[in-house]
């Protein structure tokens, strides 16, 4: 079989061909299982042998070839109840083992990537379902606080037209008795019902809170907001909204409850007729 | 390609890969020694590996 130390290059390729009987194909595959010189010459004696399947003219089989094909092949693997793999790679193994299927070994192997594959993709669903989560709630905070923004904006864009209009009005407010050193101003159009003001007062006793009053020419007072907590505020400066088109003929101050009442109850701090 | 190849080292290499014989078949079908079979049919993939690569 070998020359010496090496197995020639006609019996691998006589090999490759399938062409060397049994036991002479085992004593090669017992030699080329620990002889790299020898397993590269069968290499290339097998690429050889896979042109030989060039060499013919192509020619197209039969369409039932392949079904009668595989219906033997499931027959004899149903007589034998194994699986499929050729019985010399079996009887080639040196130390007597039978190898393993690849068909068998991939199927497993994939088997643990597809269960792998799956909980990765699992756990990457999870995380985007997360992220995704905290993307809307982020959103929707941003979302707010442009809404917040815009709506600011347009109050001060009221409130800038309004002390531009040239129907708005000025009234500076005095101290009454109850709070001599008082004073204040008040912005009004009558039109928008737009009413911004400041005021310098003293301060109040806890419980207690400043509020604005629009006296109109006919009718109850109409409250014009806090200045303090619950009133509405851009820096120093104190806004309410109140019934358009009211006929004003004084704005005054009062103390009241926090919060505020309907109707002025508490003294009169600062007084101003229009 | 096959057709090109001399009739005996044809004979032999389709014996052993078209036909699934082993050498010792072929020699013995073919009358020829074994050491001829494997010859041609080593002469016949020099042929076919120069032709086919």
């Amino acid at each position: 079989l070998s020359n010496g130390e090496h197995i020639r290059l006609e019996e691998l390729e006589l090999y490759a061909l399938g062409a060397l009987p049994e036991n002479e194909a085992a004593a090669l595959e017992a030699h080329v299982a620990g002889c790299d010189e020898c397993a590269a010459g069968l290499a290339q004696a097998r690429a050889a042998a896979a042109l030989l399947a060039f060499s013919v003219n192509q020619e197209r089989s039969a369409g039932t070839v392949k079904a009668e094909l595989m219906g033997r092949v499931r027959a004899n693997l149903e007589a034998e109840n194994r699986p499929a793999w050729p019985a010399k790679v079996g009887a080639a193994r040196a130390d007597g083992a039978v190898a393993r299927p690849r068909a068998q070994t991939g199927g497993n192997w994939w088997n643990w990537a597809l269960v792998a594959a799956a909980v990765l993709l699992a756990l990457m669903s999870f995380g985007l379902s997360w992220q995704n989560r905290r993307i809307t709630a982020e959103l929707a905070k941003q979302r707010k606080a442009a809404e917040s923004m815009i709506h600011d904006r347009e109050q001060i864009e009221k409130l800038v037209s309004t002390l531009a209009a040239p129907d708005t009005v000025t009234v500076k407010l005095a101290g009454t008795e109850n709070a001599a050193n008082a004073s204040g101003t008040v912005k009004f159009n009558a039109k928008s019902g737009v009413v911004l003001y400041s005021a310098d007062l003293p301060a109040l006793p806890p419980g207690k809170s400043y509020q604005m009053w629009l006296v109109p020419a006919n009718g109850a007072p109409i409250s014009a907001g806090l200045l303090g907590p619950g009133g509405q505020a851009w820096g120093n400066l104190w806004t309410a909204q109140v019934p358009e088109n009211v006929q004003a003929k004084a704005f005054a101050v009062t103390i009241e409850p926090v919060g505020g009442l309907a109707q002025p109850s508490g003294p009169k701090v600062l007084l101003g007729a229009i | 390609v096959m057709g090109s190849l001399p009739e005996g080292q044809r004979q032999a290499l389709e014996c052993a890969y078209f036909e699934g014989m082993s050498h010792s078949e072929i020699a013995e079908k073919t009358g020829q020694p074994l050491g001829t079979v494997k010859t041609r049919i080593r002469s016949a993939m020099e042929v076919l590996k120069k032709v086919l690569s």
